[in-house]
């Protein structure tokens, strides 16, 4: 069951029951409840109500009735419209214009009349005693009745061969079906086509281009018989790699496969070219239909994929069909976009391998096929439970292996490790407080070393609140300097000096309403004397000459100017101030410059008699501080300075730090020790216990500790259970372990890919919040199915998050949008796509802000109430150290433990072992040569499988009105009662009953689109339905043969299949009308001549492409985008292909939907909305206007013309040939010859060329390249 | 060579056509036999070949042609032609009423409009200043206010305003025109858009031709020096190109002949003879040499203002379209740099501009219409997608409202002077006589002689109309 969020009422039955006895009344209405009723209520009723919704309607809409008191408590399709004494009732509902229905539809009821109705169902509805004898308006839907009414649903069984007059006709069995019918209607075939005819019909049949001259001769000049001449004609062409080119894109019209999206901006769809290369991969492979239908629709799921040669999953990439559907990127109503995009799939599935109209069946019961409503539900379950993914895809038989080994290293090495690693071998706790001391005493002395008179004064460094003194102009530097908490988070670290700095880069609100560079103005320092040689101070943004820039000004002139150097990281500048001492000097900074970086910063300015600013601080002083505090306190020199870089640097702001109370207490005097230090346990303990109560009211999704949740994980990034305590994170160079207990997508290697995704749940809160760690990978939230908001966040604001914190764990929040959508359903996604890892240790869903940042729990052990000294401080770090250690080796890690760990080992504070070093980096070179291994990958649009849901029936097809549940399972009429017991989505049962035997659909679908393709016209002209409302099969036996040759014989072989189409009698007819049968069969229904058949707009291009000599016959990759004419306009506008798409098949010509080309179009080419099975052919203008004025075509002829001006010593009548040739498969006749000449004669007078250029001069022989192309026997085969 | 040009089309006699048709007689016979033979005859298709012969209508047709002035971007009733004064009193307050999910979901307060209202003409009909010019012909109208759209985002509401359905892919209004009517122009297809620059989102598919033949698409004609696409021979002369389809003719003719004159290589040729006038006519049409100096100037011609030159022109040349017997015109608006008529915010500046392009155009169209005698024969439709909420989004505009909407119409069948539907009394919703896009589509094909329940293709499994299983007439607004 699906939870719906609008006003639900339930339905007792699906199809509405109907009273037979009307006025039924629990108790008898009053006299005066009768008269209300009379006066007020049924007039309304009658004028209002009665033209839909009684006895005098046809059918009375929504199944409801209300001129009868028991109707109306029976209700419609959507349950009771009145249930007396409820104002809820959905009549009342829906007289004050509710959210399911507004009635009268046309006109609001005015208040006075709806007060009557509210009145009157207080009353408890009274309604006079009468009879009447119900006209039943049950549902009259009998899906057994239509099921065996109807010859698809029953079949197909092999049919006894007819017998014919003329023996000597068929060459295949199949051809006894024709003939039977001919004779039956005293027609005759035609004769057998000539071998130049049936060759250029065979080429374009199969792999859609022309015969080369050369191959036309072979064929015509071959002395084997006619059948075992073409015979090897049709071998080559069917193991020929365009055959593949050819009918993967009769399947992409099936599938309505486009690179885009449609809609308002066109957005890409990503990886969609993956998905045709995969298509023209596999029937080049003649891969079985039946396995090909499985690859499609459940290719994720099968347990033995297949393979290509690189082990790379080609079923897989079947899936991607399902998701190149449009899509919206802002819908207002997220769940009808969901029933919207399920509809679509629902009706492609139906059609393509089912060729019948399924999605007919949304709103209610087939109208006239054996579908129900409920199938079509119980098929909407199946895509309910599937969900769209992005895969890595890597070679099989390598990846698992690898990863596998990689693994099982990880577990050794860590188990290793966690074994030998304790206080004696590594570091004591004792060892560990002493150089804590140590730092506290190299800190002291520095601490006095620096305060020590300085030569340098500062002039300014931006630490006060305000930028007292300076004077602005505009409002590009804000009101105040700039801080960390107030710089645009996008600049990152800036470098500045101290806590403040002025920039004007703007991000302040509400300074104006322009963000970014857009602002200018100026800063001026007051007027100062110099009495300094040296001017220093610190400069970043933009480097535009005079725009943005620092300048000082003595007396009126500008004498220093310096501009930024375009990076956002302050960088050192000084002046020599020696020719202006004891001048007044003023600094002006500049932001005169808009848009890309319009910007300029500067902090830190000091004078100094140096040029040189480090001179006091010299490595050489502090060397000798540290060496001088090692020897006092005993400890390693070396190690001492590696413990105070650490203690001392940035990485211990953070209050989670494990060492962040020791560096802010380092230098607090000892009788003011033990307050702070009660202070920050009492406000950790505090914003624990506040956490603890955010939390306790944020019920968890999951937490990775119990792993009790099913996630669903594709790929190979993410592990298929938490983190065990102590598993060593081998990504660096030193030793780090892994938070136990979280889930880590960089846990073998940032390198690998995947997804993870939580169960579908309901969302009841505001907010989605999850504690994470690390960087590069998008967490995100999926209502309803939902996921095009990456593009545009309209509507679905803070949907998505990318934790940019790889060292501390943080909450991170989806909220904004999110609270919008309470009451639908969705789940969260992790997507690791190589571009860093996540570590996701919760998720909960909450009403709550985010927990605060608080100090971390390690305080409540390090911090006892009598702590007053550092000593014993340092003494309490140094059991907390020993107590980590131990639970490192009994395996019972916990995250503060691996905080200090990891900050230990990062820097490598600690000395490990000899020994212990060398067997470990052996290892751990061995691990990394595993990494080194892992194999390049692609990326793949598919499906992934959620948890199995089954969809409720929509009434009406309204995803607001919810009815009964409908079990996933394929169409009744075809498999009965047979529900999928899979916990996942049951796609792979669907495709197995879509592809089982005893399915009537699925072969003869397939073998009359194949038919379709090599006559033009399938035995079922409508390809895609084979319903009651499609057309009958001209010869139903005919098409149950071939369906049993197809399954059985051939084994679903598609390439046999066309093969013994193509080598029958009846393929190889002659295809000129024969007059005399205009009245008998103008149509050509009964087979007895082949069809004249117009190119596709693919095959008229390829065609031009490969006379002219330009085509290119690479296969496969990324599309080639669409040559843009100047009509072709609209949002999402691509850039532009080149003019002859760079002589690329026009299979690989992008197909983006709202920029689809031209020339497709015009020649019926089918815009990708639905499935198509049958084209149109049509006749317009612009199919001749494009071939006349197409400025590709003109370019094509002259390719044309250039590539035979090659040979000069061809005579005109030898080029004429020879161009026909090339352009109709056959030779020129002697008038052709004659006209062409005529033609070239006339064109040469009027373009003035001389006689002798005759043959060398282009531009003729283009404009007869030209006409050729234009002509009907370029573009129609015969 | 020498195509004539003539406006009853067909090069082929009614004899020979039937002689070579394959919807002659002989399909009937056929089709006869092989219906008991459990064989239906092809889904309900009328001949692809010839799309454009004339078609019988329903019953005798109001209107000849349509005239669609598409309002991109959807313009706010509530400031055009709705005036609600309960919107000046509640100025600057919490919008009252409930109100739905919508696009932008940034709901500011309750916004009056900025512009003046003033009764015109006898019937009183008021506007806004916006429509000055327009609102001078005020008692030719039919005032529709209260229009609903299913759809509250532009590329779905399009969609459904062009094709009866959210969905891209259907055939549009003007391609069912061409359709149920075949065209009376033998130069010409029978559904014209003309583009002023803004392509609708959804772009060029709101006037496909979806499931029905391409035939019936709209051909757009740009503003640009070439105003169709491949209409311009790339010849250097007229002579090269003539000889070029000389010699074609010759070698298509011996091609037909060979075989047997199959029906769609005939008609594939006599495409090209439809295809050679086409690129004649149409430069010649869109030349308005020959229009006075006087209807220059009363379209706006020569004006200054943003637009407004390009919208005159576009009116122009469908006075134009509609003398040689086009079917259906639509006019897509100019940019004046506001994102069309969307105005989410600055809703002053954007409105005034996107008026000041369309005002003056639109009312001489109608005038010049009139003084030709055309009006009574043509059906002018002033619409947009969906209408804007009467309260504001952030602080100077609107958002998206499909609960109700003002169109009107004008000319052939309407009764003019005609106020229909009313909304609520801050213009957000429709409370009267709501109408849907499907009753303005059933209403448009009734004045064009089709019922718009029999006008159907058979497609999907379904007889598809273009309105669906909906639509009712709008009876009121009839003369």
């Amino acid at each position: 069951m699906r939870a719906t969020f609008a006003a639900v009422f339930l339905c007792a039955a699906y199809c509405s029951i109907c009273p037979t006895v009307v006025g039924q009344n629990a108790s008898k209405p009053t006299a005066k409840e009768i008269e209300f009723f009379e006066s007020k209520v049924r007039p309304l009723l009658v004028k209002h109500c009665y033209e839909c919704h009684s006895a005098k309607a046809k059918e009375p809409k929504g199944g409801l009735r209300v001129d009868g008191r028991a109707f109306l408590l029976a209700g419609g399709d959507t349950g009771p419209a009145i249930e007396p004494g409820n104002q809820d009732s959905l009549l009342l509902d829906a007289i004050g214009y509710g959210d399911i229905y507004q009635m009268p539809p046309k006109t609001k009821l005015p208040q006075p009349e709806i007060n009557v109705f509210k009145q009157w169902v207080k009353m408890g509805a009274p309604w006079p005693v009468e009879e009447t004898v119900a006209t039943t308006t049950a549902n009259n839907f009998d899906l057994q009745q239509r099921a065996s009414s109807h010859w698809v649903w029953t079949g197909p069984r092999q049919p006894r061969l007819p017998r014919v007059k003329n023996k000597s006709w068929p060459q295949q069995e199949l051809d006894h079906f024709i003939l039977e019918k001919l004779e039956d209607h005293d027609l005759q075939p035609n004769l057998q086509t000539s071998r130049a005819t049936l060759i250029r019909r065979a080429y374009f049949d199969v792999i859609g281009l022309p015969p080369t001259p050369a191959e036309v001769a072979a064929f015509v000049e071959n002395p084997e018989p006619f059948d075992i001449a073409f015979r090897q004609v049709v071998d080559q062409l069917l193991a020929s790699k365009h055959f593949g080119e050819r009918w993967a894109r009769h399947w992409m019209d099936l599938v309505r496969y486009g690179e885009s999206y449609g809609h308002e901006f066109d957005y890409t769809i990503p990886h969609a070219y993956k998905y045709r290369d995969y298509l023209i991969r596999a029937i080049n492979e003649d891969v079985p239909y039946d396995q090909f239908i499985t690859e499609q629709i459940a290719g994720d799921l099968m347990p033995a994929p297949r393979l290509d040669a690189n082990q790379i999953n080609q079923s897989l990439q079947g899936t991607g069909f399902w998701w190149m559907g449009e899509a919206v990127h802002a819908p207002v109503d997220v769940l009808q976009d969901e029933a919207d995009r399920i509809d679509n799939q629902i009706d492609v599935l139906g059609k393509t391998f089912l060729g019948v109209t399924v999605g007919c069946a949304r709103c209610h019961d087939h109208k006239f096929d054996a579908i129900s409503t409920k199938d079509y539900y119980a098929l909407a379950g199946f895509l309910q439970s599937s969900r769209r993914d992005i895969r890595a895809l890597y070679p099989a038989g390598t990846i698992k292996p690898l990863v596998q080994q990689m693994a099982q290293l990880q577990m050794k090495l860590s188990a290793k490790v966690a074994s030998d690693i304790s206080p004696n071998t590594v570091l004591g706790g004792k060892e560990f407080s002493r150089y804590l001391l140590a730092v506290r005493e190299v800190n002291r002395r520095k601490l006095q070393y620096d305060t020590t008179p300085d030569e340098a004064v500062v002039f300014e460094d931006f630490e006060n609140p305000d930028y007292e003194g300076w004077v602005m102009e505009g409002n590009a530097f804000g009101d105040r300097p700039i801080t960390k908490e107030t710089q645009a988070p996008y600049q990152g670290e800036q470098k500045a000096h101290g806590l403040g700095w002025a920039n004007s880069h703007n991000i302040r609100k509400p300074v104006g309403t322009k963000t970014g560079d857009s602002l200018k103005g100026r800063l001026l320092s007051p007027v100062f004397k110099i009495d300094h040689r040296y001017l220093h101070f610190l400069i970043c943004g933009g480097n535009h000459k005079e725009k943005t820039c620092v300048n000082l000004i003595i007396d009126g002139k500008q004498v220093f100017s310096q501009t930024g150097f375009n990076k956002n990281e302050f960088s050192p500048i000084h002046w020599d101030l020696e020719p202006y001492q004891g001048k007044m000097a003023q600094i002006v900074v500049v932001d005169e410059q808009e848009g890309s970086w319009g910007n300029i910063g500067i902090d830190h300015i000091l004078f100094s008699p140096h040029e040189n600013l480090s001179t006091k601080n010299s490595p050489e002083a502090q060397t000798k501080v540290i060496a001088e505090v090692a020897a006092e306190f005993k400890v390693a020199a070396d190690k001492l300075q590696l413990w105070f870089s650490a203690i001392i640097s940035k990485e211990t702001d953070p209050v989670q730090h494990p060492l962040h109370i020791w560096r802010k207490t380092i230098d607090v005097p000892t009788k003011n020790l033990n307050g702070q230090l009660q202070a920050a346990k009492k406000q950790s303990l505090d914003g624990l216990q506040k956490t603890a109560d955010m939390l306790s009211n944020s019920p968890q999704l999951d937490g990775f500790e119990q792993w009790a949740t099913q996630w669903y994980i594709q790929g190979e990034s993410f592990p298929i259970k938490p983190t065990p305590s102590g598993t060593l994170d081998l990504r660096g160079e030193v030793i780090q372990l892994f938070r136990t207990g979280s889930i880590h997508s960089g846990q073998l290697s940032n390198k690998l890919q995947g997804s993870f995704r939580s169960p579908t749940f309901e969302l009841n809160h505001n907010a989605i919040q999850m504690k994470l760690r690390g960087n590069g990978v998008e967490s995100r939230l999926i209502i309803d199915g939902f996921f095009l908001y990456r593009f545009n966040a309209l509507l679905f604001r803070g949907f998505s998050t990318t934790a940019n914190s790889p060292d501390a764990s943080r909450w991170h929040r989806l909220q904004g949008d999110v609270s919008r959508y309470q009451g639908h359903t969705g789940y969260v996604e992790f997507l690791d796509q190589g571009n860093g890892s996540i570590c996701i240790d919760d998720i909960r869903f909450t009403n709550e802000g985010s927990p605060p940042e608080i100090p971390t729990p390690l305080l409540q052990n390090l911090i006892t109430p009598q702590l007053d000294n550092h000593e014993a401080f340092a003494l309490s770090y140094g059991r907390q150290w020993e107590t980590a250690l131990e639970n490192w080796r009994t395996a019972q890690l916990n995250d503060e433990d691996v905080d200090l760990i990891n900050w230990a080992f990062k820097h490598t504070l600690i000395e490990v072992p000899e020994d212990m070093l060398a067997h470990l980096s052996d290892q751990w070179q061995q691990f990394r040569k595993l990494d080194s291994e892992i194999p390049k990958h692609e990326h793949v649009l598919v499906m992934a499988d959620g948890n199995g849901e089954n969809e409720d029936i929509f009434i009406r097809g309204n995803h607001r009105t919810a009815g009964e549940t409908a079990p996933r399972q394929l169409l009744t009429a075809i498999v009965g009662e047979k529900i999928t017991q899979s916990s996942g989505s049951g796609r792979l049962e669907l495709a197995a009953d879509i592809t089982d035997a005893n399915n009537p659909l699925t072969s003869r679908v397939m073998v009359n689109r194949i038919w379709h393709h090599l006559f033009g016209r399938g035995i079922v002209a409508s390809t895609n339905n084979f319903g009651v409302l499609g057309q009958r099969p001209s010869h139903p036996k005919l098409l149950d043969h071939l369906a049993r040759r197809f399954s059985d014989e051939h084994q679903w072989s598609v390439k046999y299949m066309i093969k013994e189409i193509m080598l029958s009698s009846t393929y190889q007819l002659s295809s000129t009308p024969n007059p005399k049968y205009l009245d008998s069969d103008p149509n050509n229904f009964l087979l007895y001549r082949q069809n004249i058949r117009r190119l596709q707009g693919e095959a008229i291009r390829d065609n031009i492409i490969a006379v002219s000599g330009r085509l290119d016959k690479t296969l496969f990759g990324p599309s080639m985008p669409v040559y843009l004419t100047p009509f072709m306009t609209g949002r999402g506008r691509p850039k532009t292909g080149p003019l002859d798409g760079a002589g690329r098949r026009s299979i690989y010509i992008s197909v983006r939907r709202n920029f689809i080309a031209p020339l497709m179009l015009a020649f019926d080419t089918p815009a990708p909305f639905n499935s198509i099975g049958r084209r149109n052919v049509s006749n317009v203008p612009s199919q001749a206007l494009i071939l006349m004025n197409d400025p590709f075509v003109i370019e094509q002829s002259q390719v044309w013309a250039k590539r035979l001006s090659a040979n000069d010593k061809q005579t005109p009548a030898d080029r004429i040939d020879q161009m026909i040739r090339e352009a109709f498969g056959r030779p020129a006749s002697k008038i052709e010859l004659a006209d062409a000449g005529d033609f070239l004669e006339i064109q040469r007078e009027q373009y003035g060329i001389a006689k002798e250029n005759l043959m060398t001069d282009i531009r003729l022989w283009a404009d007869l390249g030209h006409v050729l192309i234009n002509s009907k026997s370029f573009i129609y085969i015969d | 060579m020498n195509f004539p040009r003539n406006r009853s089309g067909s090069p082929l006699s009614r004899r020979q056509w039937l002689q070579r048709s394959a919807s002659g007689f002989g399909t009937l016979a056929l089709a006869n036999m092989l219906t008991n033979d459990g064989l239906a005859v092809d889904e309900g298709r009328r001949d692809t070949q010839k799309p454009f012969l004339p078609r019988a209508t329903h019953f005798p047709a109001k209107a000849k042609h349509i005239i669609y002035l598409y309002m991109d971007g959807a313009p706010s009733h509530v400031d055009i032609w709705d005036p609600k004064p309960r919107l000046a009193k509640d100025n600057g307050k919490p919008f009252s009423m409930k109100i739905e999910p919508t696009q932008f979901n940034n709901i500011g307060n309750t916004l009056a409009s900025p512009w003046k209202f003033q009764n015109y003409g006898e019937s009183g009909i008021p506007c806004s200043d916006l429509f000055k010019h327009t609102a001078q012909h005020v008692d030719k109208f039919a005032v529709i206010r209260s229009m609903t759209s299913n759809f509250s985002e532009h590329t779905n509401a399009n969609y459904f305003l062009h094709t009866g359905i959210g969905v891209q892919g259907r055939p549009s209004m003007g391609a069912w025109a061409g359709y149920g009517l075949g065209s009376e122009c033998a130069n010409l297809p029978a559904y014209v858009v003309l583009n002023g620059g803004l392509t609708p989102p959804g772009g060029l598919d709101n006037f496909g031709s979806g499931f029905l033949p391409a035939s019936y698409q709209g051909s757009v004609f740009g503003a640009s020096k070439e105003p169709v696409a491949y209409i311009q021979r790339r010849e250097a002369s007229a002579v090269l190109q003539e000889n070029k389809l000389a010699l074609l003719k010759k070698m298509d003719q011996r091609d037909s002949a060979r075989l047997n004159h199959e029906d769609q290589i005939e008609s594939a040729i006599a495409n090209y003879e439809l295809a050679y006038r086409m690129q004649n006519f149409v430069p010649e049409l869109t030349d308005f040499g020959n229009e006075s100096e006087a209807i220059q100037n009363l379209y706006g011609i020569h004006a200054k203002t943003k637009g407004t030159a390009i919208y005159a022109r576009q009116c122009l040349l469908a006075r134009r379209l509609v003398e040689e017997g086009v079917r259906f015109i639509e006019l897509t608006c100019p940019n004046v740099s506001h994102d069309r008529w969307d105005q989410h915010g600055n809703l002053f500046a954007g409105h005034t501009d996107n008026a000041m392009a369309v005002d003056q155009p639109i009312a001489a169209l109608i005038t010049d219409l009139e003084q030709r005698g055309l009006l009574d024969e043509t059906l002018i439709i002033w619409s947009a997608e969906f209408g804007r909420t009467p309260f504001a989004q952030g602080s100077n505009g609107r958002d998206h409202n499909p609960f109700g909407f003002t169109l009107w119409m004008c000319g052939a069948g309407i009764k003019g002077g005609t106020i229909h539907g009313a909304t609520d009394e801050y213009g957000y919703k429709a409370v009267e006589n709501k109408q849907s896009i499907h009753d303005l589509h059933a209403t448009m094909l009734h004045l064009m002689g089709i019922d718009h329940e029999q006008l159907t293709f058979r497609f999907s499994g379904r007889d598809m109309r273009l309105t669906d299983v909906h639509g009712e007439i709008i009876h009121d607004i009839l003369a």
